[in-house]
């Protein structure tokens, strides 16, 4: 089963062509970066994946499943994504923002739970939760509300909240905007942490080319709405097509 | 749940319990404390879903209703043992809460409590019409006090007073045990980000549906109660003005708080009686200060005491 | 029974134009400020009472009683923009639960002002009977029609026709880009605020005549309000005004075929209906008001 299948997706707003059959496939564990200039598709690209947009014409399967998925469903089939604007819940710590998703979700388990004995499920989860806060340098906040986070810190938190419930595709919204240099330096420490403790298929939406050059090992670059060209960071970077796409 | 938490729980009931052994004769404050209490139910029921899931349900007292009338016509008409009558009564307004609440849950934010009002007034204007199941506006006399189990009786005003306290304190109970469980961090997590809980794994959906039928749950048991006492059912206690009460007490008192219901229903029904307020300056009162908490203090009363939201730990 | 209808739908016109008035100013305030102001059913009853006021005890002309209702009303909604909705902004839950304890606070001031007995507003407009057909209507039922599309008319060329009009749509469509070019868009808030207090205080003053004055006078206006601008789109003038009068037309057409003790329930019906329906009204398209 592919990971994340991409077949011939097309999606138009109104006279507007947003993606124009746009295929790849990504199976092997690795961090892809996904880019392209203003326009290109990558934002609608990541509503369909996840869900929020219906596509047209083609078809999204993860890990198999094809449909226009719920998001509860969509993690339960191993995704877990981050967002552009960056959410994590602020009332909650950060290890309290780690546990979360670590814990039963279903409706029936969980009012059980509540008027019987409750189990011990956090504690299982504990000791990874405060592993990769560690890595993210946010330790020493494990008890204190999110709300109290900068902006940075809390982009990291909500990676590494996504991490801890070890996803076999995990999606990125332009993770490295608005982050100082300092904290981006983190942020690729705890992606590539990732990658070798539990490999699993990172897709990346970036604007930051050297962060994403320096941390994928293969680019997708998209331009109207189609896959324009893959390869390695140096063979994208050398591409006369995709020089042309961005000056153009 | 805190070992030092259940104690003083059962400490506090049990102090309840005894007030009539000493203050048998102060029929009033008995009557005060079983109205406060027969707020404070429904009140609760509304905080699990406004307090701690973000959902504003301004219909709240006809679903109180549902539960009132479902357990005349079952005691008077059906000549049900009250007993049996109760729990059927809250599965009624349980019911009925899941699907008003199916047809609501789909809309965000104002629509959601636009609807929620429309269902209410729908609901009241039914109570008030349908003269010959409901008894139309005069409302439905006859209610009986609860049937006696074995030698405890609840005819007098002292044994409805000790039902209330275990009802309300049964309640509260309830409401801890759902709210510091993972279904209650659940609750609290769609209210903060329910887009970020959906994407967690969540079906937010079913978590909000349960909300809202357990909330309209506990809203019909209060609404039984409260007619079993007061003897008849009139469908001014269950119209948009009760509604709106119930909001005042859950915020005042403290949304998203334990004690808040409770607290806020004690304040509501205590102090005006305490100051001998005439109605319309109470509701002035009570009005600024729901004005006041939105502004100012967010958790309300209970918030005063504990500024800090505790950890859920 | 043909009769009976037109003459049902007459009421039902001039109901709605009642009802167009309060749309439009719960539909100006929620587009701009996005506030679901629930106490302008409070403002439309406080409106009634100062016209009764002004006209019983200060000045015998009706027109002049109107005038003085709205100037006097100005200064409590400018109380409630700046003192509860600016600082409430952008938090859509907790202004409704303010403008919830408003409804509390304002209702009962009246209560103990004016004591819970209704007061009669006679009118001459009230007694005087015009032929229309074969049918008697008052003076003040064609005076309601004629002030209604009067505001209505008024407000869409305020919209439309002037700068700060401009300013205001600008803000309800984008407030972040109106910000950007230069709109005081604490400024827009108030002058759309008095706006809606003017056509809350306009709506009292004109059903105070038709009915009585009382304390609860408000609260079926603001309902049927509120339907009215979920059937029209919740976006434009022309939903709001097309949703008032279709609202006060089937509501008074409903007493025909319904009992009249349900006549209230048909609004809230339409409520309900319309958003589990047509989530974005009868003639609405998706707005970004959906989140």
């Amino acid at each position: 089963m592919t990971t994340l299948d991409i077949r011939e997706v097309r999606k138009s707003f109104g006279g507007l062509q947003a993606l124009a059959g746009c295929t790849f496939a990504l199976d092997r564990p690795g961090i892809y970066g996904l880019i392209g200039p203003n326009g290109a598709g990558k934002t609608t690209l990541f509503d369909v994946i996840t869900g929020r947009q219906r596509p047209d014409h083609g078809h999204v399967l993860i890990a198999g499943s094809e449909r226009v998925l719920r998001p509860h469903v969509l993690a339960a089939l191993g995704m877990a994504r981050t967002f552009q604007e960056c959410r994590v819940f602020p009332e909650m710590t950060c290890l309290e923002n780690m546990l979360f998703a670590t814990q039963p979700k279903g409706l029936a388990r969980t009012l059980g739970q509540a008027f019987g004995r409750s189990v011990a499920h956090r504690r299982a989860h504990e000791a990874e939760a405060r592993h990769w806060l560690q890595l993210a340098t946010l330790e020493r906040y494990a008890d204190e509300s999110a709300s109290i986070l900068s902006f940075g810190q809390r982009r990291l938190l909500e990676i590494a909240a996504a991490l801890v419930t070890r996803p076999r595709l995990l999606l990125l919204d332009e993770p490295a905007a608005g982050v100082n240099p300092a904290l981006l330096a983190v942020l690729r420490d705890v992606l590539v942490a990732q990658q070798r403790a539990q490999p699993a298929v990172v897709l990346i939406i970036e604007h930051n080319m050297e962060f994403i050059m320096d941390i994928s090992e293969r680019i997708i670059v998209m331009h109207q709405g189609a896959v324009l060209e893959q390869g390695s960071p140096a063979a994208i970077q050398a591409s006369p097509r995709v020089i042309e796409a961005y000056l153009g | 749940m805190k070992p030092r938490d259940v104690v003083v729980f059962a400490v506090v009931t049990m102090g309840l319990l005894l007030l009539p052994a000493f203050y048998g004769r102060a029929n009033y404050l008995l009557h005060i404390l079983v109205l406060s209490g027969l707020y404070a139910i429904p009140a609760i029921g509304l905080n699990l879903m406004l307090g701690y899931t973000g959902l504003v349900s301004l219909g709240h007292a006809a679903l109180a209703g549902i539960g009132a009338y479902a357990v005349a016509l079952l005691t008077v008409k059906a000549g049900l043992n009250f007993w049996l009558a109760l729990p059927l009564a809250a599965i009624a307004s349980a019911a009925v809460g899941a699907v008003i609440g199916a047809l609501c849950l789909r809309l965000r934010s104002h629509f959601f409590m636009i609807v929620t009002l429309a269902f209410g007034l729908i609901l009241h204007s039914v109570m008030n019409n349908w003269d010959s199941v409901t008894g139309g506006a005069a409302g439905f006399a006859g209610i009986p006090r609860p049937d006696p189990i074995g030698f405890a009786a609840f005819r007098s005003l002292p044994e409805f007073y000790r039902l209330t306290v275990v009802a309300t304190a049964a309640v509260f109970a309830v409401q801890a045990l759902l709210v510091r469980s993972q279904f209650g961090r659940v609750l609290d997590a769609i209210r903060q980000d329910e887009i970020l809980t959906a994407f967690k794994g969540i079906d937010t959906t079913a978590y909000k549906l349960a909300a809202f039928a357990i909330g309209s749950g506990i809203a019909g048991l209060g609404g039984a109660l409260e007619v079993s006492y007061l003897r008849v059912a009139a469908p001014s206690s269950f119209d948009m003005v009760e509604s709106i009460n119930l909001v005042l007490i859950v915020v005042v008192g403290g949304a998203g708080t334990l004690l808040g219901p409770i607290l806020g229903a004690l304040v509501f029904v205590g102090v005006p009686e305490y100051l001998r307020l005439a109605s319309e300056y109470r509701l002035v009162i009570f009005g600024a200060l729901l004005v006041a908490v939105t502004l100012f203090a967010r958790r309300g009363i209970a918030g005063l005491f504990a500024p800090r939201r505790a950890k859920t730990a | 029974m043909m009769l009976a209808l037109a003459e049902q739908v007459f009421n039902g016109v001039m109901l709605g134009a009642i009802y167009v008035l309060v749309a439009l100013g719960l539909m100006l305030v929620y587009g701009v400020l996005r506030v679901l102001n629930f106490a302008h059913g409070a403002l439309v009853m406080l409106g009634g009472y100062l016209c009764q006021f002004v006209f019983s005890h200060v000045i015998a002309s009706y027109p002049l009683a109107i005038a003085g209702s709205i100037v006097a009303l100005l200064p409590v909604g400018w109380v409630l923009e700046r003192g509860v909705f600016a600082p409430l902004r952008d938090d859509l839950q907790n202004q409704v639960i303010a403008s919830l304890g408003l409804v509390l606070v304002i209702e009962n001031l009246v209560l103990v002002v004016w004591g819970p007995a209704a007061l009669q507003f006679r009118l001459a407009t009230t007694q005087v009977l015009v032929p229309f057909g074969p049918l008697r209507f008052s003076l003040q039922q064609f005076l309601v029609i004629g002030a209604g599309l009067a505001c209505v008319a008024a407000l869409f060329a305020f919209l439309n026709f002037t700068k700060f009009g401009t300013a205001v749509r600008a803000t309800a469509q984008h407030p972040g880009a109106a910000l950007v070019v230069g709109i005081d868009v604490g400024r827009v808030h108030a002058v759309t605020f008095a706006i809606g207090t003017a056509l809350a205080a306009m709506a009292g003053s004109l059903l105070g005549p038709l009915f009585l004055v009382f304390p609860q006078m408000g609260d079926g206006p603001l309902l049927k309000g509120l339907a009215a601008i979920i059937l029209g789109g919740l976006g434009s003038v022309w939903g709001a005004v097309i949703g008032g009068f279709a609202i006060g037309i089937v509501e008074a057409v409903s007493t025909l075929v319904i009992p009249t003790d349900y006549r209230d329930a048909v609004a809230f019906i339409v409520i309900a209906g319309v958003l589990l329906l047509r989530p974005h009204g009868l003639f609405g398209r998706t707005t970004r008001y959906e989140a």
